[in-house]
This record gives structure tokens, sequence and C-alpha cells, in this order.
């Protein structure tokens, strides 16, 4: 027997999201701009995800990656890399998609205020620190340098690139890498290499000229936040050499991806060791985290 | 709790009358009986289909049925499934969604959830304190589950204390039985079946843990003749439950348990185990506290109309781990760290307490006898030595 | 396997074709089984080549062919290749044409010794000495286990090729199924051999759920391990004979269980 409901809030029941603009990234990422069509997804904060899906074909967790201060619609970053990845990519404009959410815990932005932040990220991963990026460039008042460092495999897969320029503009401290600048290497200007090549120079340097202006002083260690997201391994390169420059590892923080299926800490797919990453995350700092992305197939 | 916990006598003929009590207060109740070579939990409107003189010798791996002509009803330890389907189903119609063009919205129509007065008798202290535990992640969370709440209310348990252990069990390393914990409270009757051999049937000491379980009992004393516990039955009580423990063979050392399996992820142990291990989920599915569920979308051949399943799901599956293309946990080993790992340790870290109660049900489920209080051992010993550096997996 | 179904046109009913190879036709039957669901099928897909259904019979190219049956002829291997060339997207049923069949029985034995004893004329038949899956000499799209195959998934494949995405058929064991339905374990509680722990899902547990051990039928799981389960049957009585023949039933030429026969069989050799 079946009952028909609209409940907007039901966190396990998908309401419809209409697509109002799709914008191709790279070969195989675009971004959907989605509006309410039926029913209105709560208010978010960066870092948070939904369940984004095809009715029919599934579900898969995507931060949201536009501005948290803007509910009138909502952005997905999406790589084509499943069944319904692809199909989320191929959607045309005016397509209705479903979502759950927002769910998970945001990037502790407040914990940042009042010293240097950098934001590290691996290919795709710009995207679920897009929101937060946005959020402390227009309060940036409450902050010191900011530092944007992303990573990817060759120029063309650079996600969000004419955004990065123009915050280039605004005097944030952007930098890219790929790993290979392709067949037409002289139009790059970029770096080659991992991203985590960047941080001494970038970050590191930041942190000795706050330790200098306060010699011995414990809380100089805490005036830089980090927000790292990508692939594990970068992610887990990139906190072993935040932490060897003396950053906290409770101002590091990552976020995560596992199975996320039903998003409301019930399924158990998503689990990494002691941590339930729809519940606990996605956002964790290094110190939650431990080891658990060095132990293998945790 | 408002009423006094003041135990009852009844007989086997008492018993049918509070059966009677529960159908007539609009209550389907469910009880342990022979079905197919195993005491299953099944509708029940008579004491006659209960178990009687029915017993479970239980091994790793092994299990059998044999009927010693006992007076008992309760003779037995657990059976192949506890309260689990009953309460967190297999198979689950969730909603269904339609959508005629990519650009319709989509029309959710949401499942009822069952309703309706349960009573399920005969539930043993493990597989109460697995109902907690199966609370705590479904109810307790920031998310109710919606299914799982509404099996959870208009539930009465009625719990019956375990007086045959199986060589399988080991509730007393967990703490879980074979009598009840003053700690829990979820139930609304405890019950302990007393067999004297020599003089007729059994009788059943009822003691009320709930207000409903008082009135149930209230209404119970008008009904049927109740007799008051004597000292001589306590002390009958008492040394049923010491030859309980005693008989118990199987332990788990749980002493910083939950330290020894996070120190446990590189131990070769699991290798050796995965070389055994059929990864075919057996041990999941009738754990009474694995809750792991996925969600598959059945269409029409349209596509138009998608029917959203959700199902029992084992960590031990490959799709289970599954994060784009690929799984995080390929190797048996480690998946079987998952699991293992999961009940005795970061099970504390995710809902501050065990997933394991000690039931001893995958031991005798498992296909191959894989039995973990053997297991655990070795893991202590490495753990305290400062661990095995040989690689968990790899190459499987 | 990963499951890969191609894009078809859309501006045109696809054409579905269904081929039979060596193969006793239950799988095709399977199809012609769907009844209620058949005339929903005929919307949505033109059914251009179905001998055993209707005797009206399009030319190819096919969207979809479905193909039934293990390559055992030369005829066999010229037709499968036309087939490919001429199938967008080529699905196997049944587990003759995924693993080869119970005729795969024949691999690895003398075929005119076979043929010397079953047939008057030896002489007028053509086989090839193997009877082997379809895979083995073309790309196959998506295999669909069974022996038959399950109606229901056969459904899912079609509806997940008509809505373009990639089937949900699981891969893990029997016993997921098994203990879903909530059945007693037949190895656990009576001592019966069973495959179950070792094959893959999609049978719904028929055999358990009438007390007998699984056959196999669907082949092996995403993780079946043979020797752990050939100990355990040692331990429950059988010998190594037993073993090999539990092993080389329906499913027998696949590789993960061809290898626990042979290795039934080889402990029998051991001196």
């Amino acid at each position: 027997m079946t009952v028909t409901m609209r409940p907007a809030r039901a966190p396990d029941i998908p309401i419809s999201y209409g697509v109002l603009e799709r914008s191709d990234e790279t070969h195989d990422v675009a971004t959907l701009r989605t509006y309410p069509v039926a029913g209105r997804l709560p208010s978010f904060a960066p870092g948070q995800f939904s369940m984004i899906g095809i009715a029919g074909v599934g579900e898969v967790p995507i931060s949201i990656s536009s501005p948290a201060d803007d509910d009138t619609a909502h952005s997905y970053t999406i790589r084509a890399i499943g069944a319904v990845t692809q199909r989320l990519v191929r959607a045309g404009v005016g397509d209705v998609v479903t979502v759950r959410g927002p769910f998970g815990r945001p990037w502790d932005m407040a914990s940042a205020e009042g010293g240097d932040v950098a934001f590290i990220a691996g290919g795709i991963g710009i995207a679920p620190l897009r929101a937060a990026i946005e959020e402390v460039v227009r309060d940036r008042q409450r902050y010191g340098r900011i530092i944007v460092l992303v990573g990817a495999t060759t120029p063309d897969n650079v996600v969000f690139r004419p955004w990065l320029e123009s915050l280039r503009q605004t005097g944030v401290d952007v930098r890219l890498t790929v790993d290979r600048p392709g067949p037409d290497a002289s139009s790059w200007f970029g770096n080659v290499g991992l991203v985590t090549e960047l941080i001494v120079d970038a970050v590191g340097s930041v942190s000795r000229v706050v330790q200098d202006d306060n010699p011995g002083d414990e809380a100089t260690r805490d005036r830089l936040s980090a927000f790292l997201c990508g692939p594990d391994a970068m992610m887990m390169a990139t906190v072993v050499e935040l932490e060897q420059l003396g950053v906290d590892p409770d101002h590091i923080q990552l976020t995560l991806e596992r199975n996320m299926q039903c998003a409301i800490g019930t399924c158990g797919h998503c689990q990494l060791g002691g941590l339930l990453i729809c519940r606990d995350g996605p956002v964790v700092t290094a110190t939650q985290l431990g080891d658990a992305l060095t132990t293998s197939e945790l | 709790m408002p009423t006094e916990r003041t135990p009852v006598i009844i007989d086997i003929k008492g018993l049918q009358v509070l059966v009677d009590v529960l159908i007539e207060q609009g209550n389907e109740v469910f009880g342990p009986q022979v079905i197919d070579d195993v005491i299953a939990i099944r509708p029940l409107t008579s004491v006659d289909q209960l178990p009687a003189g029915w017993t479970d010798d239980q091994g790793a791996g092994r299990y059998r049925l044999h009927n010693d002509h006992s007076h008992g009803r309760f003779g037995y330890a657990v059976g192949p499934q506890a309260w689990k389907p009953l309460l967190h189903e297999p198979t689950l119609h969730t909603l269904s969604m339609t959508q005629s063009h990519a650009a319709d919205p989509v029309e959710v129509h949401v499942t009822a959830t069952r309703k309706g007065r349960r009573a399920f008798l005969g539930v043993r202290p493990c597989e109460l304190e697995a109902i907690v535990r199966l609370d705590t992640v479904l109810l307790r969370g920031p998310n109710v589950d919606r299914a799982y709440r509404s099996a959870r209310s208009d539930l009465m348990l009625i719990v019956v204390n375990c007086t045959v252990p199986a060589s399988t069990c080991f509730c007393t390393a967990m703490n879980t039985g074979p009598r009840v914990s003053e700690n829990v409270t979820i139930h609304d009757l405890e019950i302990t079946e007393l067999v004297n051999e020599h003089d007729g049937g059994p009788r059943y000491v009822v003691t009320p843990a709930s207000r409903q379980g008082a009135e149930i009992l209230d209404v119970l004393g008008s009904r049927t003749s109740t007799v008051a516990m004597t000292n001589q039955d306590a002390l009958d009580i008492e040394a049923g439950f010491r030859r309980a423990e005693s008989s118990i063979e199987r332990h788990v050392d749980t002493k910083e348990l939950h330290d020894v399996m996070i120190a446990s992820s590189e131990n070769a142990l699991w290798a050796e185990l995965a070389d055994r291990c059929l990864a075919c989920g057996n041990c999941t599915a009738v754990c009474p506290t694995c809750f792991c569920t996925s969600v598959n979308e059945i269409t029409d051949l349209s596509g138009t109309t998608t029917e959203r399943w959700r199902h029992w799901d084992s960590c031990f599956s490959l799709e289970f781990s599954r994060v784009g293309n690929a799984p995080v946990r390929s190797s048996v080993a480690s998946r079987y760290r998952h699991w293992l790992t999961h009940k005795l340790g970061t099970w504390h870290d995710q809902f501050d307490e065990s997933g394991c109660v000690g039931c001893g049900r995958c031991i005798t489920w498992c296909p191959v006898g894989i039995d973990l209080t053997a297991e655990i051992p070795a893991l202590r010993t490495a753990a305290l030595s400062g661990g095995d550096s040989r690689p968990a997996s790899g190459d499987q | 396997m990963r499951p890969r179904l191609l894009p078809r046109p859309t501006n045109t009913p696809p054409t579905l074709a269904v081929w039979k190879f060596a193969s006793c036709d239950g799988c095709q039957l399977s199809l012609l089984d769907c009844e209620d669901e058949l005339i929903a099928m005929v919307e949505h897909l033109s059914i251009a080549y179905f001998p055993e259904a209707s005797s009206a019979m399009i030319g190819g190219p096919y969207d979809l062919s479905l193909v039934e049956g293990s390559v055992s002829t030369p005829h066999h291997l010229e037709r499968i290749y036309q087939i490919r060339a001429n199938s967008n997207t080529l699905v196997t049923i049944g587990a003759c044409a995924t693993a080869g069949g119970i005729q795969a029985l024949r691999n690895g034995h003398d075929i005119d010794e076979f043929m010397s004893i079953v047939y008057a004329h030896p002489e007028y038949v053509e086989t090839l000495a193997a009877a082997t899956p379809v895979s083995d000499y073309v790309d196959v799209d998506f295999e669909l286990r069974g022996c038959p195959i399950d109606r229901g998934q056969l459904l899912e494949v079609i509806a997940a090729f008509l809505t373009n995405r990639p089937p949900r058929i699981s891969s893990v064991s029997v016993c997921v199924e098994c203990k879903s339905r909530g059945l007693p374990c037949v190895m656990v509680a009576g001592g019966t051999p069973c495959l179950g722990p070792v094959t893959h899902a999609g049978c719904g547990a028929l055999c358990p759920a009438y007390g007998r051990g699984c056959y196999g039928c669907f082949g092996p799981s995403e993780s079946p391990n043979t020797d752990s389960l050939n100990e355990q049957l040692a331990d429950l009585g059988l010998d190594n004979r037993q073993l090999e023949r539990l092993w080389r039933g329906f499913s027998g030429w696949s590789p993960e269980f061809r290898a626990a026969a042979d290795n039934a069989h080889g402990k029998d050799n051991e001196p």
C-alpha cells in the first residue's frame, strides 16, 4: 500500500530540482546549476553534500559548490565516472534531477578566522572547496592571507580555471600545477609537478613569517588553517607536508568520500575506521582522521 | 518504573493465558518453533507450538536439533535468526518514483510502514541486547529509520532467560546473558523457565519490567492462578543461572578489546582468515546487530516508474565499499578485518557500545566454521607485543 | 565483469534479436515466460529476429542481441562472428553461453571416442573439440548467468538497455538470497553439500528452499573461495570423486569451478 506524500524535509525522500544551467568544465566534468521544482532543500553550509540522482539510475553524493548564501539555486560539479555521474554530466537544461540533503558536517570556517587560510585541491577537489573559498573571500577582513593551491593531471583538467583567474585578480595567492603540461606545453605558464610541491613555498613561508613575528608563541602554530580536498593519497601527502611545517592537525580539515548511500548514518556503507563519513564527515580534521587513510583498504 | 518488580509463577496453562491475553489485546504474537529442523521465530497462538523438549547442539559450522523429552519449552539456546528480520526487514519497498519525461518533476510515493501491535515471546537476553544496539543505530542517531521506528513501536518484548546455552555462546564475556541485565530497560516482561523433571510440567517465573508488562501481569492474575515465588524457587533460579554460566565454553577477553582491534589492522591473521573465509555474507546475515543495507532501484521497461527497494547488505560483498568505479576493500582479508574490527572495535567509536552480543551465530552459521573467539587471542598477543608487521592485505 | 551497454539510437525503437547456439532453449523460454511484460516489451523493442517466437525475420544490424548457448560447432564459430558484427549490444544469456554449459563436460576429453559411442555415423557430425562460452570468441557487453536465467534479471537487463544504464545484477553469493528468505542453511543444519557460498546469486536460493544444496547453476560468485569450500565439503564426508562431480555441473567449465574440480581430481590421483 502506498500513500502520496510531498514532504520537503524528510532526508530519505528525494525531491525534484531542475537543471537551470549546465557548463562543461573539462572533457568529463560539468557543473549543473539546479533550482527547486517541487519542494526545496534546507539551507546548507559550505562542505555539505547532497545525494543527487536520476530517477531509476541512482544517486551519488556530490558537494554543493555554489555559495551558501544563495539558496535560490545550487551548483554541483560532477565528474563522469559511474552510471549515475555519466548521466548527470550529460543532463540537459530543463531536465529534472532528484536531490536529498544537505548532509554531513561542513567546513569549520570559524576556527580559521584570524589566521591565514590555505585551500589545497587535487583535480575536481576544488569543487567542494569553492563555497568555502567564496565565503572567505567575501569576509576577507576576518582572515590573513588566502592561498589556493590546485593540482590537476593536465591543463585541460583544471576545473573552474576562469574563476581561479578571477580570484587571483582579487589578491588571492592562486597557484596551479599539473602532472603533464601536455603537447602544447608552451601555453602552460603554471607549475609542473604534484600539488604538495607547492606547499613549502606558498604555505611554509607564511608559517615562518608568523612564527618569526612571535617566536616561541604556541599560538602561532594555529595561525594557518588548511582545507583539503582531493584523492586520498594527495590529501595524506598534503597532511604530512603541512604537519612538517608545524601546522596543527586540528586546523587541517579534509573532506572525504566513501560509499555514501543513505547519507543519514543508517546504511553502514561509508565507514572509514571509526568514522561514519556521512555523519562524522565528510569534513574531518587530520586529528580525527588519524592514520585511517594510510591503512590500506580500510 | 512505577510498578514493583514482584515476580509471579505460572504454569504452562498460565503461559497460554498470557498468549491469549496478548492476542486479545490486539497483538500478533511471535515465538520460537521448530521449522525445517531449526528453531525459528514464527507467529504463535498456542504454547503447543513452542519447541517442547527440543535443544540445539551447536558448533563451528554445525547446528543440529534433538529432542531430549524434557518438559521445558525453552530448553534451547538461540535459533539461526534473532528478531532482526521482523524489525529490520531483509527486503523492504521504500518508495516509488514516477517521471514520464526528463523535464517532468519526479512524483514520489512513499510506502507506508507497517502498523499494528506485536508481542515477541521468547526474546533471549543476548537478543534483547541486540535490539538495544539496533535502537542506537536506527533510532538514536541524528536521523531515524522510519521503517524501524514503526516496527519498534507498539511492540511488547517478553524476555525468556537462557538456561541452556549452546557451545557457541559467549554472552558472559560480552556481559549480555544468560540472564537479562538490570541495565536493559526496553523489555516488558522477564520470564525464567523452571523445569523439574520429577514434578510435572514447567513453571514460569514472570517479572514485570515495564508499566505495560505490569498491566499484562495484572490481567494474567485475574485470569489464571498465579503463585508467589518461594525461597526454594529463588534458590533454584540462581542455581540454574550458575549452571548456565558455568556451561559456557567460549570466552572473549574484552579488556581493552577496542584498542586491540584498532592496533591489529596490519596483522597477518587477516590474510590467513581470508584463506578460509568464503566472503559469502552468512555471518552478517545471522548477526543480530548487523544493520547494513543497500538500495536497489527497479525500473519498468520505459524507465518511467522506479521502485526503490532496500535490502540487507554485507560488508563482505565487493560492491559494498565501492567508491567511483572501484571497491575500497577489494581483498577478502580487508573485508574480514572490517567486519570484525567494526563489531568489536569501531562500533564503540561510532555508537559507544559493542557491536557484538556474544550470541555465537556467526560461529555456528559460518559454512566453514570460522570462530572469532579462537582468533581474538592471537590478535591480542600480537597487539600487546607491538603488532605483526606483515601486511594484512594486498595480493588477495 | 563490468556492465557495458552502449547507447541506442533514440529516434526508432531498438531492434531485438535472439540467437540460439548449443543449448536447450530454456533461457529463450524465460524470455517468452515474461508474459505480462512481453506486451510492454514489444512497445519498446522491435523484435526483429526470434525464431523461437516468431517466423517474421528482419535483417540486421540489431541494437540488442541476446545469445543463448555455447559455441560448439564450426558453424557456430562462423555465426557468432557475424552476429557480433551485426549487433550494437550483445548480451549472452544462461550457463551455456556464459560458461559453456553442461555440454562442456566433453571438454578436455577424446571427442572422437565420444562421437563413435553416441552416433551411428559420426562422419556426418561436425563439432569442435570443446563447447565454450561466447566470450571466448567475441566481445560480450554483458553476461547474464543462470541455468536457466532468471526472468526478473532478464527484464532488468532489457530495462537497463532501454534506459541506457548498466544492469543491476548482484554478484554476491546465493547465501545472501537464502538468508534474505529466512531459509535455514542446508549445510550447517543438515550437513547437505551446497555450492551456495561460492555461487553467484540470482536464482533466489531455489534449491535450498526445497532442502537441496546449491548446484552452482549461476556460476562463481564475485569472490569464490573454492579451496576452502572443498575442504569443508570433504569434512562433511564427500570423497574427491564426489567433490569433482559436484563442481563439474552446469557451470563446471567456468575457470573457478573448473579449478576446484581439477583440484579435487588431482587429489584423487595423488599417490
